[in-house]
């Protein structure tokens, strides 16, 4: 487990603004992002940035995430699935919303691709936010990801899954016409799941 | 500037139903994917944590 053993998890602090000045993680919008807008986004109080560094060397940044906080917001239910819905969880609030983790942004440093590192953050990050370590009642782990075949297929081998089958349905629910682009798709992964003890 | 953060859009009639039928069934299969040794290496993370 390289990131376990061999790194340190940190969050960007004004010292590691600096450093973020130079991870590289071969993608220039990510690259971008965690150089000049993380910064931002935490002084917002809109997204917090962590990151990995290498402990023989503090300076550079093996991997790094920013998260907020966000829902799975549903709506025009039909009364077959709200009765489903109610069954299981008596208060009306989850009739239509539950809560969920975002992840806004998730690189790793183009000298550590191939090396499993983008599986053990993501192992990470479910394992932060589930059982004992689930501090707020978060259910979900979603994404807006980059509609680019790398990353959607890292989330897919990452077991998260669509909340839209098409790209046409997608837009249907962004309110995009048929002719815009679908920059980003949106992907889920259910906590539920982990047995962790 | 890099492209800002978007929150996942509300999921609407049959994406919203298609979405409670998944996890409505995840529900009855709860902790079916083994992560003790994950949760167990995040825990090492965060003990050793500078945050």
């Amino acid at each position: 487990m390289f990131l376990a053993e061999k790194c340190t998890f940190r969050s960007l602090s004004v010292e590691l603004a600096d450093v973020f000045q130079k991870f590289n993680c071969s993608h220039p919008d990510l690259n971008d992002f965690f150089a000049n807008d993380s910064i931002n986004y935490e002084s917002q109080l809109l997204g917090k940035t962590y990151c990995f560094t290498l402990d023989e060397s503090p300076d550079e940044i093996v991997c790094a995430f920013t998260v907020s906080n966000d829902s799975v917001k549903l709506k025009n239910l039909p009364k077959s699935s709200q009765r489903k819905i109610k069954s299981k969880f008596p208060h009306p609030k989850h009739l239509s919303h539950y809560p969920a983790v975002l992840i806004g942004r998730l690189g790793v440093n183009h000298k550590f691709h191939g090396k499993g590192i983008g599986r053990e953050l993501m192992d990470f990050i479910k394992g932060w936010f589930s059982a004992s370590n689930n501090k707020t009642g978060c259910r979900f782990i979603v994404v807006d990801s980059y509609n680019e075949s790398n990353p959607l297929s890292y989330y897919q081998k990452n077991d998260f899954r669509y909340f839209c089958s098409t790209e046409e349905i997608e837009k249907e629910n962004r309110n995009l016409s048929p002719e815009e682009a679908l920059i980003t798709r949106s992907l889920y992964f259910d906590l539920i799941l982990l047995q962790t003890t | 500037m890099a492209i800002s953060i978007k929150s996942i859009p509300t999921l609407k009639d049959k994406t919203a139903e298609s979405f409670v039928r998944t996890i409505s069934k995840n529900e009855s299969t709860r902790g079916s994917i083994d992560f003790k040794s994950q949760f167990a290496a995040t825990n090492k993370i965060l003990n050793k944590a500078k945050i």
